[in-house]
């Protein structure tokens, strides 16, 4: 479904992305490992397009979108949802919402869309006319989540999202997105906390200094020793 | 009484002026410092409409508005796309580069001295408040006042609105959702050029136009962002109109040599004071 090949990018004259290569198949969670610092959110940039790449390619569902614009990409079925939970804090819940569905015009959609997504998450239903600067991280973290989801994503991409939430907090978005994977969305996750991406994922890669260190079936990673110690605590 | 009227019709130019210039550096975090170029370019262009073609003043300034629209996206394009993520210094030294640009080249086409903008009503009178008023003067108050409302509902209401909302609290995120950020800040552009074209073509009926006239506005929209709050466009209505006011009685009870100079008095005040401005969010935002 996405696949980058070969894919270099930095910042300037900072190449930060050392050809680095990897695939997410239909269906799949994909998770992508690595500290602060390695490469992470680099990566996720060169896949949304805010950053331009210096070398390689990225394909997505068979099409080259190296060079495509991001809007683009997302109406292609890329969604992305921001580490931290980062909403709109001045835009209402609602709005939040209906900024993720800024590509879709079809009303029907989206407001199927939105149901879905009040059904994920009863809490922000509740809340919807209130500002999203006014919720807690955790509801923050839901709010992005669903968010990401009103624009009918085909592959999502989350972005650290057990940063900063409580263990019950992130035991409930651990539920929500294998609900989402049994509902066919193909998932890419990207964690420092190697825990809970190892134990969801079906796949997982390892970056390191970017570059991947590491890949394989996440059960199998989860044995390894270097992952243990550097990603597991011990 | 003729002190409040003359307070709100140059008030009304302020506003449409600055609120042009303050969603541009609020939402889109760019100095436009050209906006009192694009002022004057429409003037200019509403000026030849009326004047060249005998196209009637309200039309004549929709039209400037069109056309200094596509200019505000040219500008963008050339002054500051090149320049995107710059710091502000050199932002700044491209826009006066643009702005020295602009007011040459009219200076060397239309030469340098000054013009009026005919309209119908500028000889007509009402009584308006126990005075007599020019309806041209009533006119520019009341057409200030519908578009600063559409503007509002514009940007509260509409799903265009809200990407530009959501772009002036995060503009990586809001590209993540699909926005074309490159299209959103021609938009903004094209709108900000449009309310300094309006402003220019009342004032250009109201007064004068020539090629240097877009400095002073500048300077004044500088001190209502301060005054204001930078970014806000409430700050940049009762900023506008406060200025206007204070202009008015200034020249009525102490003296008109002194109305200019009060602007930049306001300045070092709230500078000293506030300097967040009165509607302003502090600096923790950009």
């Amino acid at each position: 479904m996405l696949e980058l090949a070969n894919v270099e990018a930095g910042y300037g004259k900072l190449n930060i992305l050392k050809k680095i290569s990897l695939k997410v198949q239909q269906g799949e969670i994909v998770a992508l490992i690595g500290a602060n610092g390695a490469g992470k959110t680099t990566t996720l940039k060169a896949i949304s397009g805010l950053i331009r790449t210096t070398g390689g390619k990225i394909s997505f569902l068979g099409q080259d979108i190296t060079s495509m614009a991001s809007d683009a990409r997302v109406r292609l079925g890329i969604s992305q949802i921001p580490e931290g939970g980062k909403v709109f804090p001045q835009l209402t819940i609602m709005e939040n919402l209906m900024m993720g569905a800024y590509t879709i015009s079809d009303r029907a959609l989206i407001e199927k869309n939105k149901n879905d997504v009040f059904e994920y998450f009863p809490v922000l239903q509740e809340r919807k006319h209130k500002l999203a600067g006014t919720l807690s991280g955790g509801q923050r973290q839901m709010l992005a989540i669903g968010r990401g989801l009103m624009s009918n994503p085909k592959l999502l991409i989350m972005d650290e999202p057990s940063l900063g939430l409580a263990p019950l907090v992130v035991q409930e978005v651990a539920g929500i997105i294998k609900r989402l994977q049994g509902a066919g969305v193909t998932i890419m996750l990207v964690e420092q906390n190697a825990n809970m991406a190892l134990s969801l994922a079906d796949r997982a890669y390892v970056l390191e200094v970017g570059s991947i260190s590491l890949e394989g079936v996440a059960e199998e990673l989860k044995g390894n020793e270097h992952v243990k110690k550097a990603y597991l605590g011990g | 009484m003729q002190e409040l009227i003359n307070g709100l019709v140059s008030g009304s130019i302020y506003v449409l002026f600055a609120t042009g210039l303050t969603i541009v550096l609020g939402i889109l975090d760019i100095p436009n410092f050209v906006h009192g170029e694009t002022f004057m370019i429409g003037a200019f262009t509403a000026f030849f409409l009326v004047a060249g073609l005998g196209v009637h003043f309200i039309l004549a300034t929709i039209i400037a508005m069109l056309i200094v629209a596509v200019i505000g996206v040219v500008v963008e394009k050339i002054s500051f796309k090149p320049l995107r993520g710059a710091p502000h210094v050199t932002l700044l030294i491209s826009a006066i580069a643009m702005m020295l640009f602009l007011e040459n080249l009219a200076s060397l086409l239309w030469g340098n001295y000054n013009r009026t903008i005919d309209s119908p009503y500028t000889k007509q009178v009402v009584s308006f408040l126990g005075s007599t008023v020019s309806s041209q003067r009533l006119l520019v108050v009341l057409m200030a006042v519908l578009l600063i409302i559409a503007l509002q509902l514009f940007i509260k209401k509409t799903k265009l609105g809200m990407a530009i909302r959501a772009m002036g609290q995060n503009p990586e995120v809001t590209q993540l959702m699909g926005v074309s950020i490159d299209r959103l800040t021609s938009f903004i552009f094209a709108l900000s050029a449009a309310l300094s074209a309006v402003a220019g073509s009342f004032l250009g009926s109201l007064f004068t136009l020539n090629p240097h006239m877009g400095l002073e506005p500048l300077l004044k929209g500088v001190v209502i962002l301060v005054l204001g709050g930078m970014g806000s466009i409430v700050g940049a209505i009762v900023g506008g109109l406060g200025l206007g006011l204070v202009e008015s009685y200034t020249a009525q009870y102490l003296t008109s040599a002194f109305k200019n100079s009060v602007a930049f008095l306001i300045l070092i005040i709230i500078l000293v004071i506030k300097p967040t401005g009165l509607f302003g969010q502090g600096g923790d935002q950009h």
